[in-house]
């Protein structure tokens, strides 16, 4: 069994609750598109300060868009 | 210890998170804490060379150029020496110079002593002798023969 912790997020969702691209988001955070792209993926896991970014830019908490 | 005694003390019958919020509440008051602007232009400025995703990508990038140049050096080291029966010390040196700068750089970064150590021990052996051949190389190229 794969009892390995993943750090799952909402960002998708959230990003498009407030109308927002992935470019948007992306300069808004001065990342890249494909950053974004592969955090909502889930093929990149983003570092606690990435994170907190994206729940500043998002006017969200860190437990709205991350989850395990 | 003492101390956190005294700051759980202080803090009487606050749970962790009313603390947490407590000190978020000064931190804004005292405006110490950023702004949203400030923060989103700061992190644009900080990844305005690269975001974190790619510099991680970049060190992967230099980690697998790393080991291939470390495999090619042991691949045409034992070529030659299967082939032609030469033996060429400088892909030995260049090979260890390479496992000694790792070994440094993870001496000085590791924070756990029993490793520190080890790293330590291994990145000064391998650096003498790596640092042995390559005086010995340069004094030769200088036509000096010691």
């Amino acid at each position: 069994m794969d009892d390995k912790l993943i750090l799952h997020n909402r960002l998708k969702e959230i990003r498009a609750e407030k109308g927002i691209s992935q470019g948007g988001l992306a300069a808004m955070v001065g990342v890249s598109r494909n950053t974004i792209s592969s955090i909502e993926t889930g093929q990149y896991c983003p570092t606690a300060k990435l994170a907190l970014i994206l729940c500043v830019a998002l006017g969200k908490s860190f437990e709205e868009i991350f989850y395990f | 210890m003492e101390e956190d005694e005294r700051t759980a003390q202080e803090a009487g019958d606050k749970t962790p998170q009313e603390s947490v919020q407590e000190a978020g509440e000064e931190a804004r008051q005292d405006g110490r804490e950023l702004s949203r602007e400030e923060i989103l232009s700061r992190a644009k400025r900080e990844n305005a060379n690269g975001d974190e995703r790619q510099r991680s990508q970049m060190q992967w990038a230099n980690y697998a150029g790393f080991i291939a140049t470390e495999l090619a050096c042991i691949i045409v080291m034992f070529s030659k020496i299967f082939m032609s029966d030469e033996f060429t010390p400088e892909f030995f040196c260049i090979m260890f110079t390479g496992v000694a700068a790792q070994n440094i750089v993870q001496a000085c970064v590791t924070k756990k002593r029993t490793i520190k150590i080890v790293f330590t021990v291994c990145a000064a052996l391998i650096t003498a002798a790596t640092a042995i051949y390559w005086v010995f190389w340069i004094l030769g190229l200088c036509g000096i023969h010691p």
